[in-house]
C-alpha cells in the first residue's frame, strides 16, 4: 500500500524503497556507492582459538576440563585464559574454536540468566534448558552462514539428574558419558572411554580427577597448540566448583639413549 | 624396451580423460589402519589390526598387515595395501641377498635404509607408512618410515588413521623395559582402541614379539569382534520348491583301475 | 453521568482516577457465560457453560488447549480471545523450542498480561475484551491463573468469571477448604456446582452445555487414554459421568444461604439474549 499521495495515480516504481523493506545491501538505491557494505563479510575464520576441552560423567556429577591457552595461530598468545564458564547454579560450558565468540556467548547467557533472576519464580534454567538454547543459536547462526566457530560442551546436574551434551558451530549435538572436542575427541576419547564407560555411577571425584590429569597430559605430549596448564570443574548437586589452574607433570626423556633419526650411532 | 626408473605415469593423460567423461577413479585399497611398535626389555613387540578398506567399504575383514622381512625382523604396514604389500616383499628379498652377500646376520637399519631410499626415490607416490622393528646383532630396533621417505627412531610409535588413539594408550601406559607380558598387554590395548575408536580400523589384533632368540608370530592374538550367533534359522524348509519329477543317477557307469608303474616322476 | 466525559479515550483518566474504557471492557467479560476453575494438591480444573443462540445452532466452545500442559477458558469476545489464546501457545512453543522445557504457567500468564497492559496505554487502542482463567501444571505443581482485561492476572485457589459469577464465587468461598486434598471427582463435582449456581431458572447442566478441561493424571471416569497429565478438554458425552455425581441443590446447599449476593435478575428478556444484563 503506498502511503504517499504524490504517487497515487502513477505507475509503481519498484526501484525505489519506499518503506525501507530491503535490508541496507539490497536496497536499490544502495548501489556500488556504498562499498563498505560490499564488503560484509559473513562466514569467517577463528582467530584466538582453544583446543580441546574434555568432560566426563561420575558418581556425583559432572567433572569437565580445559587448558587455559588461547592460542593465536601457532602462537601460544594467552596463557592465563578460563575456557570454563558457569551459567546459574548447576551448569559449565567448555568451548574451544574461536574465542571472541565464546565472549559473545557468555554474554547471551549472562543475558538469560539475568533474566531468570528478575523473574524470581523458582524456576531456574538448568543445563538442558541452556543446551538447546545453545543448540538453537548455533543452528540458526549457521543457516545464516555466519557460524559461532566453537566446539561447547556443556556439563550440569539439576534435580539429582547429571548432564551433559556437546553442540558445535554446524549446530550438532550429541550427548555421551564421555565428551571430547577438537584434538581430545581423536586422543583422549578412546582412553575417557575405556575407563568410563560402564563407571559413570561408580567413580570418586579423586579417581575422575585422575582420569582428567592422565588426559590433559597426553594431549599436552600430543596437541601442538596445547597448554601444561589446566583448569577443573565439578559439577554436583551442591552446585558448581572451577579450581585454580593446575600444572601438568611431564616426562620427556623417553628417547634419552636413541641417537640419530636411522642409521647414526654416536 | 627402454624403461626409464621410477613410475610410468603414460596412463595419467588417459586416466583424466576417463574421469572426465564420467568414469570413476577405483579406489585403491587402502589399509584404513592401526599399526604400533614398542620396545620392552628384551625386544620389540609390534602390533596391527586386521582391516582393510575400499574406501567406505570392508574389503577385507582379516588381512595381514605385520610383513616378514627377515626372521628376526618384521614391518607392519599402512596406507595403500598393494604398495605395503609390494614393497616389504622386495625389501626382503633383497634383504635375504644381502645377507647371502655379506654372510651376516640381517640388520633392522639396513632394512630401514632400502626402505627409505626408495620410498624417497618416489617421491611420496609409493603411499607406504611402515613400522619397522626387529632385532639384530647390534640390539633391538625400532623406526616409523614415512611415504615420503623420512624416519624415525623411537621407543614406541603408531602410524595410521588409528595412531591417535593408539598413541594415547602408549602415552599413558609405556615405561622404559618393561616385562613382555606387560609390553603385549600394551600393545594389545593400543590397537583395541584403534579397532573401537577409528572407522578405518577393526576386526581383530595381529602381534608379533621379537627377542634376540625367537620371533613369535601371534596371528589373531585377540578376536574382539566375532559375530554373534543368528538369532533365527533363516535356511529354507525342504520342500519350498515344488517339484514335479525325481530322477537319480549315478556319475560313474563303469569304472576299471589299470595300474601303470609306480608313484614315481616319469624321468629319463 | 460524570463518567460520560471521561470514558471514550483510553488514555483519560477520570476525576476519580479510574479508566473508565478498562472497566468497560471488564463489563465484556461479564457478557460471557460463565466459567469456573479450581485446583487442588493434584489437579487443576476448569469448568465452562456453553451457549448456544438457538436450537438449531451449536454451542460455542468455552476451553482452547495451549500446550500440552496449558489450557484455558474463556469469556468475553471470542475474537480477542483468539488472538491471545494464539499468542499464549506461540510463547508456549517458543519456550519448547528455545530451551526444551514447558512454559512455566506463571510466566506465561504474565505475558499476556503485560501485552493486554499496553492496550490499556496507547491512544488509540482498545482494551482486550476477554478474561480467561488459565489453568497448568509445572514443576511448582498445579496452578489457577485469572486474567482480566486491565492486564491483571492472580493466582487463585479457585474463581469464575462470566455471567452471574458472584454466585459461583460464593459456593466456592464457602467449600475452598476442602479442595486442597480433594479427589479429581470431587473436584469436578464442586466445581460443577459452583457453575450451577451461575444458572438462570429452569436450566440446567447438561452434556451439551457443559464442558470440563482438567490437567493432571486421568480419573476412573474418563474413557479416552490420557498421555501422562497433560490438558484435556471433556465435552458431550464424555461429561456424563462427572454430571451424575452431582448432589441436587438443595442437599448441597445445605449451610448456604439461598440465592442471596446474585443480582437480583429483573426479567425483561429481550428476544434471544435472556442471560445478557448491563450493569448499571
Amino acid at each position: 500500500m503506498d502511503h504517499f499521495p504524490t504517487n497515487w495515480g502513477r505507475p509503481r516504481n519498484d526501484a525505489f524503497d519506499a518503506y525501507g523493506t530491503y535490508p541496507i545491501h539490497q536496497r536499490p538505491q544502495n548501489g556500488p556507492k556504498d562499498a563498505f557494505v560490499d564488503g560484509v563479510q559473513r562466514t569467517q575464520q577463528p582467530i584466538v582459538t582453544g583446543t580441546s576441552v574434555l568432560a566426563i560423567k561420575f558418581k556425583d556429577g559432572i567433572m569437565m576440563a580445559a587448558d587455559t591457552l588461547a592460542s593465536y595461530g601457532s602462537l601460544a598468545r594467552f596463557k592465563d585464559v578460563q575456557r570454563l564458564f558457569p551459567v546459574g547454579d548447576n551448569t559449565v560450558i567448555g568451548a574451544g574454536g574461536d574465542m571472541s565468540d565464546f565472549q559473545y556467548i557468555q554474554t547471551l547467557l549472562d543475558g538469560l540468566t539475568i533474566d531468570e533472576f528478575t523473574a524470581q519464580d523458582g524456576h531456574t534454567l538448568g543445563p538442558a534448558e541452556i543446551h538447546e538454547y545453545l543448540a538453537q543459536v548455533m543452528y540458526a547462526r549457521r543457516s545464516k552462514m555466519n557460524p559461532l566457530w566453537n566446539a561447547l560442551l556443556v556439563g550440569g546436574v539439576k534435580d539429582g539428574k547429571k548432564f551433559l551434551a556437546f553442540v558445535d558451530l554446524l549446530g550438532t549435538t550429541y550427548s555421551a558419558s564421555t565428551l571430547a572436542t577438537g584434538y581430545g575427541a581423536h586422543i583422549a576419547q578412546p582412553l575417557l572411554r575405556k575407563a568410563v564407560e560402564g563407571y559413570e555411577n561408580v567413580l570418586t571425584e579423586e579417581q575422575a580427577l585422575k582420569i582428567i590429569e592422565t588426559n590433559m597430559k597426553v594431549l599436552f605430549y600430543r596437541d601442538a597448540r596445547s597448554l601444561n596448564k589446566y583448569q577443573v570443574a565439578i559439577i554436583t548437586e551442591q552446585g558448581v566448583r572451577i579450581s585454580e589452574s593446575k600444572t601438568l607433570d611431564t616426562h620427556w626423556s623417553f628417547a634419552e639413549g636413541i641417537r640419530g633419526y636411522g642409521a647414526q650411532t654416536q | 624396451m627402454y624403461k626409464p626408473a621410477g613410475f610410468d605415469f603414460s596412463n595419467e593423460l588417459r586416466n583424466n580423460f576417463l574421469v572426465e567423461k564420467g568414469l570413476p577413479l577405483p579406489k585403491a585399497t587402502s589399509t584404513g589402519t592401526t599399526i604400533v611398535g614398542c620396545l620392552f626389555k628384551d625386544g620389540i613387540v609390534l602390533g596391527a589390526d586386521t582391516r582393510a578398506t575400499e574406501g567406505p567399504i570392508v574389503a577385507d575383514k582379516n588381512c595381514e598387515k605385520i610383513h616378514y622381512i627377515t626372521e628376526s625382523i618384521r614391518c607392519c604396514g599402512a596406507g595403500t595395501a598393494a604398495d605395503t604389500e609390494f614393497t616389504t616383499a622386495l625389501i626382503s628379498s633383497n634383504m635375504e641377498m644381502h645377507a647371502l652377500q655379506t654372510g651376516r646376520k640381517p640388520r633392522v637399519v639396513t632394512a630401514m635404509t632400502m626402505l627409505k631410499q626408495m620410498l624417497f626415490r618416489y617421491q611420496g607416490h609409493v603411499g607406504a607408512a611402515l613400522v619397522l622393528g626387529g632385532v639384530d646383532a647390534t640390539g633391538a630396533h625400532l623406526f616409523t618410515i614415512h611415504p615420503h621417505g623420512s624416519t624415525d627412531k623411537l621407543p614406541y610409535v603408531t602410524m595410521g588413521s588409528g595412531s591417535l588413539a593408539a598413541m594415547a594408550v602408549f602415552e599413558s601406559g609405556w615405561v622404559p623395559d618393561m616385562e613382555r607380558d606387560k609390553a603385549l598387554a600394551l600393545v594389545k590395548s593400543a590397537i583395541a582402541a584403534g579397532i573401537f575408536n577409528d572407522l578405518g580400523s577393526g576386526s581383530n589384533i595381529d602381534a608379533c614379539i621379537i627377542t634376540a632368540n625367537s620371533t613369535e608370530m601371534l596371528r589373531n592374538v585377540e578376536m574382539p569382534n566375532q559375530r554373534v550367533q543368528k538369532e533365527r534359522n533363516y535356511k529354507f524348509r525342504r520342500g519350498t520348491t515344488a517339484w514335479k519329477k525325481e530322477d537319480i543317477r549315478s556319475l560313474v557307469v563303469d569304472e576299471q583301475v589299470t595300474q601303470i608303474g609306480g608313484d614315481e616322476m616319469d624321468t629319463s | 453521568m460524570f463518567r460520560n466525559t471521561y470514558d471514550s479515550d483510553n488514555t483519560v483518566f477520570s476525576p476519580q482516577g479510574r479508566l473508565h474504557q478498562v472497566e468497560y471492557a471488564l463489563e465484556a467479560v461479564k457478557q460471557g457465560s460463565a466459567a469456573v476453575g479450581l485446583r487442588s494438591k493434584t489437579h487443576a480444573v476448569l469448568l465452562a457453560l456453553k451457549r448456544s443462540t438457538g436450537e438449531l445452532a451449536s454451542y460455542q466452545q468455552k476451553m482452547f488447549r495451549i500446550d500440552d500442559h496449558v489450557g484455558i477458558a474463556i469469556a468475553g469476545l471470542t475474537s480477542d480471545a483468539r488472538v491471545l489464546s494464539n499468542f499464549m501457545r506461540q510463547q508456549a512453543m517458543s519456550s519448547k523450542m528455545l530451551f526444551n522445557r514447558p512454559v512455566p504457567v506463571n510466566r506465561l500468564v504474565s505475558a499476556i498480561a503485560d501485552k493486554a497492559q499496553v492496550n490499556t496505554q496507547e491512544y488509540g487502542r482498545r482494551p482486550y475484551g476477554v478474561g480467561f482463567l488459565v489453568i497448568g501444571q509445572d514443576k511448582s505443581g498445579p496452578h489457577l491463573y485469572e486474567f482480566s482485561p486491565s492486564g491483571n492476572s492472580y493466582e487463585y485457589y479457585a474463581m469464575s468469571i462470566g455471567a452471574r459469577s458472584q454466585s459461583a464465587k460464593t459456593y466456592l468461598e464457602k467449600h475452598y477448604k476442602s479442595f486442597e486434598d480433594a479427589s479429581l471427582e470431587d473436584l469436578v463435582r464442586h466445581g460443577l456446582h459452583a457453575l450451577r449456581e451461575t444458572l438462570q431458572q429452569d436450566k440446567e447442566l447438561n452434556e451439551n452445555n457443559t464442558s470440563i478441561g482438567i490437567v493432571g493424571p486421568a480419573s476412573h471416569f474418563e474413557k479416552k487414554p490420557v498421555t501422562g497429565e497433560s490438558f484435556r478438554i471433556l465435552e458431550n458425552g464424555s461429561v456424563r459421568p462427572f454430571l451424575d455425581t452431582m448432589v441436587a441443590k438443595e442437599a448441597a446447599d445445605a449451610p448456604a444461604a439461598p440465592a442471596p449476593a446474585a443480582p437480583a435478575a429483573p426479567a425483561a428478556p429481550a428476544s434471544g439474549d435472556e442471560d445478557v444484563q448491563m450493569a448499571e
